[in-house]
């Protein structure tokens, strides 16, 4: 069940660069032990956003909460309940991997063998053992977004914001790194996670959020989004003998969008739910068409987020 | 916040304290105790900077330095090293050698580590830890302050040396040590001051380049002063020398403070208090500098140093103004969680507050303080006070230059021109700066820039007026020049103006009220605002916090005025 306290909130947000509205009047909330999903092309506004939420920028008008303080206001008590992966790799010359994550326990008010146990646990969940005296320089792609991770993770935060985590990753590296998302959130973190991959998204995160230009078009889970938006639906079914038949019973109805029939195949597009599917197969049955197949699916977070955003870019 | 539960991590940690079997063990676990005290940019910067090649090869260099100098110096001098006093040159080399680390490799050291972490964006992620400001900052001046330790050991063979040989004692060489080590830090200080303001790459670099010939500078006014301790030593014996050292290090605590919690207000998220912490080291630096004025005036009576604290003052204090006026009217809510509330409090409190307002009269009651308190030795308890003095105490013959007459009443004009000139250019630039923030919003510099080329404007346009005149360009001083604050001001203290100095302020007079008076106005609105409630939500935090025995956020000290990024 939900925790009636949002991890994080953003009210009414605004950031302003000149005349470009980088974020436009955004307010969403995510709950802890979930996973929230922020979509939208580049410049966008997502990372602006992020920055803002990890007190890294100040939001011209509104407020973004975590754990109950402002960002712009608490700050420095944000910043103890917080865990931020920015888009980039920070880059310190001399160090190896052991000390890089040690240092951050240090400066996050962990000692003794409490660092000691954060330190090692963070290795461990982000497969960085084999590392430890690794000069960070060194590392690769992958394992740097691993190690940011940890980072992130090193003072084990209540609210974990991630801006791209998956960005350049292998697609071993980017199973490794959902799995690792969705334990964090199973162990009761609120998580922001931001994505160009959206079938990353679309399996890690419980609700996502929709920007283009800096105003939130959508939040909700997928299948919300889908059904504020009368999203369609598509189907496709094989009947026996040619699907022709299939046409004179459903060309006429208005629910019915981008008929295609070919031998015996038929897709189209359906605005409706599923109980309405199953009522226009009863129908079918029924009026003699053999059809051996149905199938519907809801429009994956591609299709919404094609559907919902103009691809348009400030 | 939580915890890491230890069940979650996969791998076992021994702790230390199971294993405490043998002595070193202890040892061990003492040792890893007192590094967690450490501060953590410290722990990284010393790992980083043990392993970087800059300052390998300084410090070999160094090392080969040295004994190269010991080895040339030693054979110039042959047989001689056994009655002449070759020590002196010995330890001025190598402290030639000793400077260029300490003075140029140190502080460039301190600027580039907080500058191009600011550049790469490092900082970023280290902001938004734990770690304060102050922490950071304290961290990594600890840190260039281990990179001296490490660069004098090197050297500190080569110098216990020279105190084998003729000609030098150890006060001189300990003095020398000091002196660099002292000049150094503030160097360096003043390194990461500048690193804190240059977020812009184009303005890193410009600062880079500026800096970098100024430690070069500072380096050789270094060894000037060396070469006059070293070949010319033998001060120490009088003690008025060590009055000076006394007065050297009440200068560099204020100026460290200063520049200190300058870079720390910088470093600090806009929401918080940057000023209050300043405006308080501004006044004990201003008090402590008076006091040491007072006490010279009142051991040696010398007109010539009052006239010179007025006019030093009025730099200082249009220097600070530009940036205290220059401040965002609307304090932030947190700011105002801490506004002084009682009557008594406001009363005497609130120009430490933030604001342009608070900051201009904050400006001027400090420089009309300094004026009024410079009178001091010549009113009739300073009279008195030295008297006692002179009896215990009896400077050295010929150590300070004659002194001249009193002139209190000159002295009071003098800073009362000051007081109206900054009352002008800062009133004037306030304003400014106000309209402007109406429509955008300011960097930190806008407004210095502005108060720069308002001052500069007021003083060069006279003077390029009259210096192309045919009748006027071989006069002194003209009514033309009353806006030009630094001749008129100038005149006054040193007691040039051709005119009697009442009829510049009786000019100014009216200017600085008007000018004042419109400050005034809009002051009013500032202080308005009042204190607000601390949220729920920080109070359940702080009641967290002081059940589990950790301090909460809050003042400790007026140094450190607001618990947040500071603590």
């Amino acid at each position: 069940m939900i925790d009636a306290t949002p991890a994080i909130e953003l009210i009414n947000l605004h950031r302003y660069f000149g005349a470009t509205k980088a974020v436009d009047d955004v307010s969403f909330q995510v709950y802890p032990g979930r996973v929230f999903g922020f979509i939208g092309p580049n410049g966008a506004g997502k990372t602006t956003s992020m920055r803002i939420l990890a007190t890294l920028d100040m939001p011209t008008s509104g407020d973004a909460m975590v754990d109950g303080f402002s960002v712009v206001q608490d700050a420095d008590r944000v910043r103890r309940r917080l865990g931020f992966m920015p888009d980039y790799f920070d880059t310190h010359p001399n160090i190896i991997v052991s000390e890089y994550l040690d240092f951050f326990a240090r400066a996050y008010g962990l000692v003794g063998a409490e660092r000691l146990r954060a330190v090692n646990y963070v290795m461990s969940f982000t497969k960085l053992d084999g590392l430890a005296e690794k000069p960070i320089d060194g590392l690769s792609k992958g394992m740097k977004q691993r190690l940011c991770l940890g980072r992130a993770m090193i003072h084990d935060p209540p609210v974990m914001i991630l801006d791209e985590p998956a960005a350049g990753l292998d697609p071993r590296a980017r199973i490794q790194l959902r799995e690792m998302i969705g334990q964090l959130a199973a162990d009761g973190k609120a998580i922001l996670v931001s994505s160009h991959i959206l079938t990353e998204l679309a399996e890690m995160c419980d609700t996502v959020a929709i920007i283009e230009q800096g105003r939130l078009l959508a939040v909700g889970t997928v299948d919300e989004i889908h059904r504020t938006r009368h999203a369609q639906r598509g189907v496709h079914m094989r009947v026996l003998g040619g699907a022709e038949p299939v046409r004179a019973h459903l060309a006429h109805r208005d629910d019915i969008h981008e008929l295609h029939i070919v031998g015996e195949t038929a897709e189209f597009l359906h605005d409706g739910t599923q109980e309405a599917e199953a009522e226009m197969l009863r129908q079918l049955v029924t009026a003699g068409v053999q059809v051996v197949a149905f199938g519907s699916r809801a429009r994956s977070l591609e299709d919404v987020f094609m559907q919902v955003t103009e691809g348009l870019v400030q | 916040m939580t915890t890491i539960d230890p069940a979650r991590a996969s791998v076992e940690v021994v702790d230390a304290t199971v294993v405490e079997t043998t002595r070193w063990d202890r040892i061990d676990a003492l040792l890893a105790k007192l590094g967690d005290r450490l501060n953590p940019i410290l722990v990284k910067e010393a790992r980083q900077a043990l392993r970087s090649r800059q300052f390998l090869i300084t410090f070999f260099l160094m090392l080969i330095a040295g004994w190269a100098w010991s080895i040339v110096g030693l054979a110039r001098i042959g047989p001689a090293v056994y009655y002449s006093a070759e020590g002196p040159r010995m330890l001025f080399v190598y402290h030639l050698i000793l400077s260029f680390p300490l003075l140029v490799v140190a502080p460039y050291a301190a600027f580039h580590s907080l500058s191009s972490e600011r550049q790469d964006r490092t900082f970023e992620l280290l902001s938004i830890t734990s770690l304060g400001a102050r922490q950071i900052l304290t961290g990594k001046l600890c840190a260039i302050g281990l990179q001296m330790v490490v660069y004098l050991s090197a050297i500190v063979p080569c110098l216990a040396f020279t105190y084998l040989l003729r000609g030098l004692d150890i006060v001189t060489i300990v003095l020398v040590v000091v002196y660099t080590c002292a000049f150094s830090l503030a160097l360096s200080v003043s390194g990461l001051l500048l690193g804190a303001i240059s977020p812009l790459r184009q303005r890193h670099i410009a600062l880079s380049v500026l800096l970098a010939i100024g430690l070069f500078g500072a380096m050789w006014v270094d060894n000037l002063w060396t070469a006059a301790i070293v070949f010319q030593g033998g001060f120490w014996g009088a003690s008025e020398f060590w009055l000076l050292q006394g007065l050297f290090a009440t200068l560099f605590i204020n100026y460290f403070a200063v520049a200190f919690l300058a870079a720390r207000s910088q470093l600090l998220t806009v929401s918080e208090n940057r000023s209050t912490a300043l405006r308080w080291s501004l006044v004990v630096a201003q008090l402590s500098f008076l006091g040491w004025m007072a006490g010279l005036q009142m051991t040696v009576v010398d007109p010539d140093v009052s006239f010179a604290l007025i006019y030093v003052s009025a730099i200082g204090w249009f220097v600070f103004g530009m940036f205290l006026t220059g401040e965002p009217a609307a304090l932030s809510p947190r700011v105002r969680r801490d506004l002084p509330q009682s009557t008594l409090a406001r009363t005497l409190l609130t120009w430490f507050t933030p604001g342009p307002g608070t900051g201009y009269v904050f400006v001027l009651v400090n420089m009309a303080a300094i004026s009024l308190l410079a009178l001091l030795p010549y009113h009739e308890i300073g009279v008195f006070i030295r008297r006692l003095s002179d009896a215990a105490y009896s400077p050295s013959p010929g150590l300070w230059l004659g002194a001249g007459a009193p002139k209190p009443a000159e002295m009071m004009i003098a800073g009362a021109v000051a007081t109206c000139y900054l009352a002008i250019y800062l009133g004037i630039g306030s304003l400014l700066v106000r309209v402007l923030r109406r429509r955008a919003n300011l960097a930190l510099g806008v407004p210095a820039l502005i108060n720069i080329v308002l001052l500069s404007v007021g003083s060069i346009v006279p003077w390029v007026i009259q210096m192309t005149s045919p009748t006027l360009r071989n006069r002194d001083w003209t009514v033309l020049q009353i806006p030009n604050a630094v001749w008129s001001l100038t005149d006054v203290c040193f007691d040039r103006l051709p005119v009697d100095d009442m009829v510049l302020l009786l000019m100014l007079f009216p200017v600085a009220v008007l000018v004042g008076g419109i400050n005034v106005l809009f002051l009013l609105d500032d202080l308005k605002q009042v204190r607000v409630a601390r949220p729920e939500r920080v109070e359940q935090d702080d009641t967290a916090l002081a059940a589990v025995g950790a301090e909460p956020p809050g003042p400790k000290d007026p140094w450190d005025e607001v618990g947040g990024g500071a603590t």
